[in-house]
């Protein structure tokens, strides 16, 4: 699995978000992208989850272009949990989970369906709510819900906006563990958007750091996350600590 | 095994069978408004000065579709000739509204959306109103009225397809542009009307109501050419609608065009509300509470609730049309018993529901 990320580009109009973005992921593992607000982070996943065409630049896939993949193939091989969304009108937790393997099983559901959403359910802890409407949840069970769907698609490389935004450092762990998990056992490649440092740098194999519209650093956390790049990046100044070779951010006043 | 009496299933073979329990669920409350259907088809077709009973009614039509010698009888007459057009026309009325407002709301994700959201039925009320009372119908034949009220009431729809050309065609874009076109042909309409005279003036009037007082075994046939067609291609979309439940950026990563599926909504939906309002008029709230009615029953995932919308809707049409027969010997206008005998049914169903749906 490689995913290759090649001078990519990308306008709203005449505003710049994406320019000259390069990377490339070629190990499965958890990758997390930080950066502050409006730095491009959603649309560079949106880019690589074909929802947005690049002005320039390619993506490749297996040194494939992913734009000339067939749409529905390529529904099973990348994977998008977006920013938590309501439902306009709620359904029931197991019947929303099951959405997502709508790329396999366009017209009717069979039980290997329902036996992988049960699967993925537990996996995130949610299995008790399975028969709940998804209005009866609280916001981070409706969070593992979305992540639970983006799961059952199955796919190589799974991409996910801000999974943990709602939730208590708990569950946050326990998600992150789940996705570690994930990502070990089926060799998956997931890409996660995550405001906090520390966590992103506890659990991910290697951190993207965005600025400006491109790549300020890409590599380990112990060796990218330094006073310098906080500064640089966030414009602050704090402590970068160690522990069991993690980086950690000490803010102060 | 349940946690609280709170639907908690612990073991996964449970939950295996508590979602085919639900889908059974889904089955048998679909098989049970068939029935009441049917049930309520007779009833609408024996009411009137002159009755005949359900069972009289059944075996009527039935010796007539099967026995080849023909049957003169007063009964049949009255049966296949008045009565049968008039509620099969109820039904697939009730049928293209209910239907047409289950995938407004789904694809404009708004509760309060209906077929006429994007001010189909002003284009409709504006074509029978010029039709009707300055006497200036496009083509000058029986069916004036008809094309007239068609045509017009597709014309808000390609202004709205225009502008999704310019504009991406989200849900606020279609219900912020149908409610202006709404205003603004409901304008000309009362322009129009207040050149009229009197006559006239109560004819489009009525028109704007609704009635099945013109109902014919003539209107019929293509009142259902486009309403089952449409309604088909509606069901088809359901996979599709449901992730869009789920928003819209997951629909697009499952590959999912969404403007164009909404696109494609609209000029299905258009077609086959202007095909049944140009025969009926205007018939009110049947499209909006129906869908509502349905996913009560049976929940929001959209092959079961597009269905049974399908079923609310004509069956709440034919009961409406019993109601206008009975209550007043002159036949009210079935778009005013649809609104005050639905507006009072909705509510009371809305507080009586035990869970907060949306």
């Amino acid at each position: 699995m490689r995913l290759q990320v090649d001078n990519l580009e990308f306008n709203y109009k005449d505003n710049n978000v994406l320019c000259n973005v390069n990377f490339c992921i070629d190990q499965p593992g958890i990758y997390c992208i930080i950066g502050p607000n409006g730095v491009g982070k959603t649309t560079l996943l949106q880019c690589i989850d074909r929802q947005l065409i690049p002005t320039k630049g390619s993506i490749l896939i297996d040194n494939q272009n992913i734009f000339k993949m067939g749409r529905n193939d390529f529904s099973k091989i990348v994977g998008y949990v977006p920013q938590i969304t309501f439902e306009s009108f709620p359904t029931k937790v197991v019947d929303s989970v099951l959405l997502g393997r709508y790329p396999y099983s366009k017209y009717g559901y069979d039980k290997n369906d329902l036996d992988i959403t049960l699967e993925a359910l537990s996996d995130m802890g949610i299995l008790d709510y399975s028969n709940c409407y998804t209005n009866e949840l609280s916001t981070g069970q409706l969070q593992k819900v979305q992540i639970a769907r983006g799961i059952v698609q199955q796919t190589r490389i799974l991409l996910l906006d801000e999974p943990t935004s709602n939730l208590d450092v708990k569950h946050q762990i326990s998600v992150f563990k789940s996705l570690k998990q994930l990502a070990s056992i089926r060799k998956m490649v997931i890409i996660v958007v995550c405001h906090d440092i520390n966590l992103a740098a506890t659990y991910s194999d290697k951190l993207i750091v965005m600025c400006g519209g491109s790549i300020y650093a890409y590599g380990s956390p112990s060796d990218i996350i330094t006073n310098n790049l906080m500064k640089n990046v966030y414009g602050i100044d704090c402590y970068v600590q160690s522990y069991n070779d993690k980086p950690y951010i000490l803010y102060y006043e | 095994m349940t946690m609280d009496g709170n639907n908690l299933y612990l073991d996964r073979n449970n939950l295996y069978l508590a979602y085919l329990h639900d889908k059974l669920k889904s089955t048998i409350i679909i098989v049970i408004l068939i029935i009441l259907l049917v049930l309520f088809v007779g009833i609408g077709i024996g009411v009137g000065l002159y009755s005949i009973s359900i069972g009289d009614v059944y075996s009527i039509i039935i010796n007539h579709i099967f026995c080849n010698n023909p049957i003169d009888t007063v009964d049949d007459k009255v049966v296949w000739n008045l009565r049968l057009p008039r509620v099969l026309t109820a039904v697939v009325a009730g049928i293209g509204l209910a239907v047409a407002g289950s995938a407004m709301q789904n694809m404009l994700k708004n509760p309060l959306a209906d077929p006429y959201t994007t001010g189909i039925s002003s284009g409709a009320c504006l074509g029978a109103t010029i039709a009707i009372t300055l006497g200036l119908p496009i083509v000058n034949t029986q069916y004036g009225i008809i094309i007239n009220a068609f045509v017009l009431s597709l014309i808000p729809t390609l202004i709205i397809l225009l502008i999704t050309k310019y504009k991406r065609a989200t849900p606020e874009t279609i219900i912020l542009i149908g409610v202006t076109l709404m205003f603004l042909f409901d304008g000309i309409s009362a322009f129009v009307m207040l050149k009229a005279d009197p006559n006239s003036l109560a004819a489009a009037y009525e028109w704007t109501i609704g009635t099945l007082n013109k109902a014919s075994w003539d209107n019929i046939l293509p009142m259902v050419l486009f309403v089952f067609p449409c309604s088909l291609l509606i069901f088809s979309t359901s996979r599709a609608l449901d992730t869009l439940n789920s928003g819209e950026s997951f629909s697009k990563s499952l590959g999912i065009n969404v403007d164009k599926m909404r696109v494609f909504l609209l000029v299905i939906i258009s077609m086959m509300v202007a095909g049944v309002i140009s025969f009926t008029g205007v018939i009110g709230f049947i499209g909006l509470i129906s869908p509502h009615i349905a996913r009560i029953l049976i929940g929001s995932e959209n092959r079961p609730l597009i269905i049974s919308s399908a079923l609310v809707g004509a069956l709440l049409m034919v009961i409406a049309d019993i109601l206008s027969k009975t209550i007043s010997t002159s036949t009210l206008p079935i778009g005013i018993v649809t609104v005050m005998l639905g507006a009072p049914i909705f509510i009371v169903i809305y507080l009586k529901q035990k869970k907060v749906m949306w």
